[in-house]
């Protein structure tokens, strides 16, 4: 378990600014947020190399906010995978064994478990120089849990790797957390690893924390218009509410619960609905507008429509368009059913 | 950037009596001109940044994350120094050290104002030269040649990383 409590570090341009979290034992937390939020400075923090300006870090029972790295039982992995050059896999995995001997415990043993789970078993003799960036992280992975630490930290572990590499050790982590039920503590800026690999994120914008809780949850409900936008939801106006109703520029919107005053609302592409032609019946909300760009993403398409001077990005699959005969300039309808639209 | 013989200049005007470091280095039997502590002195001088460059370069140049992790693996601030940096670091040591000696080696404006005896090579060259002319020098320039080739081969030998067995 790790507790951040009131975590402040001022640096020369850049301010971690009272991070209060908390990672339940064994839990898979994310932090996620833009490069440059501070994440990294956050897992520093826990591993002990960064002079905090204030705050307390507590790992399982200990108060460790002034204890040496080496003394804080914390395993870090980091998205370049940061393996000793100068030794063999073997070498590598092993390095930290000698300062967790233990007397009774056979830490050679679930060492060679560890390998033989994470198939690095051909690969121990290799130099660490040519091994395919997938290798290269699972051995970053065996190096820091061979130490049997108390949480796993893991800084943007995918980012580096090819696709199917991303892949192949996404699962594995997930995995491997089932496993050895470790806390782990990933820092990412994809919100969909997140998904899939965390139960709970905290956002983190500037150095501050935007919104703590379960990833379903701040997927679909989203506390600030920054992480809505973090979250995928491409349309966020400011609106002026007045009971169900939201005025946007000449816009104005029928959506769920009531509200008074100045706010956001947010929705999401994939809920904007497109039609050629009117439908006959009445959809709720219902706009016409230009088409003024489509990019092909491959499998998906974005339609920005143009609406009353307001550009709302709405997403297709690419065999749609085609079947829609979309083209810039053309006339658009479209429709957003009030559920959908969030209010900020 | 100081013109070398101005260097020996400043550094007889420290070493001699009119200078309190000088009056103390007398008190304690150390002799600056004409001596091999001058030479060592006056070499140590101008090769040393050459070193201290070069050094520096090959351990700024290890990133930092590999004495992050192998603290948090359990390594005291010494045990990753001496099982991390010096191991990918001790090669620019060496590199730094053989540049230091090929400066040294081919010091002439300051070694010939503090210590022209016991004499080095290129005051060799100099003097055979300006006494007994061109043919004289040419043999001393020839061994200097040599000594230069050594360390450049033993600086291509240090700088180039050992490549692991696969």
């Amino acid at each position: 378990m790790i507790q951040i409590h009131h975590l402040t570090v001022r640096l020369t341009g850049f301010t971690l600014q009272d991070i209060c979290l908390t990672v339940e034992k064994g839990e898979f937390f994310s932090l996620l947020g833009p490069t440059g939020a501070g994440k990294t400075l956050i897992l520093e923090s826990i591993a002990g190399l960064v002079q905090l300006s204030e705050g307390r870090i507590q790992i399982g029972r200990r108060d460790v906010t002034h204890l040496p790295p080496e003394k804080r039982g914390v395993g870090i992995v980091y998205q370049d995978h940061t393996l000793f050059p100068h030794l063999s896999v073997r070498e590598n995995i092993s390095f930290g064994i000698r300062y967790h001997r233990k007397s009774g415990s056979h830490p050679r043993r679930s060492v060679d478990l560890l390998v033989s789970r994470l198939g690095l078993a051909h690969l121990l003799d290799r130099s660490v120089h040519n091994l395919s960036g997938g290798e290269k992280q699972r051995v970053a992975l065996a190096r820091a849990l061979a130490v049997d630490p108390a949480v796993l930290l893991l800084d943007e572990p995918l980012s580096s790797l090819d696709p199917n590499f991303r892949e192949e050790i996404r699962q594995l982590l997930k995995d491997l957390h089932r496993e050895t039920a470790i806390s782990v503590l990933m820092v990412t800026h994809d919100f969909s690893e997140a998904h899939f690999l965390a139960q709970r994120v905290a956002i983190i914008n500037a150095g501050r924390i935007e919104q703590i809780g379960n990833v379903t949850t701040v997927f679909q409900r989203p506390a600030t218009p920054f992480v809505a936008e973090f979250v995928g939801m491409k349309n966020i106006f400011p609106a002026t509410f007045d009971d169900s109703r939201a005025q946007v520029g000449k816009l104005s919107f029928q959506v769920r619960g009531s509200k008074r005053g100045q706010a956001c609302i947010a929705v999401r592409p994939e809920h904007i609905k497109l039609f050629v032609t009117p439908p006959e019946c009445r959809y709720p909300n219902f706009l016409e507008g230009i088409i003024s760009q489509i990019n092909n993403q491959g499998v998906y398409s974005e339609v920005a429509v143009d609406a009353s001077g307001i550009e709302f990005q709405s997403i297709l699959t690419t065999s749609t368009l085609h079947a829609m005969n979309l083209i810039p300039g053309h006339r658009i309808f479209m429709s957003v059913a009030p559920e959908n639209i969030h209010l900020i | 950037m100081i013109p070398h013989p101005v260097i020996g200049i400043a550094i007889l005007s420290i070493a001699g009596r009119n200078h309190w470091l000088g009056r103390v280095m007398q008190q304690i039997g150390i002799e600056i001109m004409g001596t091999v502590t001058g030479l060592v002195v006056v070499l140590t001088f101008v090769g040393l940044p050459f070193y201290v460059n070069t050094a520096k370069a090959g351990f700024e140049a290890i990133p930092e994350r590999l004495e992050n992790v192998s603290r948090s693996l359990g390594a005291s601030a010494a045990g990753a120094f001496f099982r991390i940096t010096l191991p990918l670091g001790w090669r620019s040591m060496v590199v730094g050290m053989i540049m230091c000696t090929a400066r040294a080696v081919s010091e002439f404006g300051a070694v010939v104002i503090v210590a022209y005896h016991p004499m080095v090579a290129p005051v060799m060259i100099y003097e055979r030269f300006t006494a007994y002319g061109l043919k004289y020098s040419q043999p001393v320039a020839v061994w200097l040649i040599l000594v230069c080739l050594l360390l450049f081969l033993l600086l291509r030998f240090f700088s180039t990383p050992a490549k692991r067995a696969a």
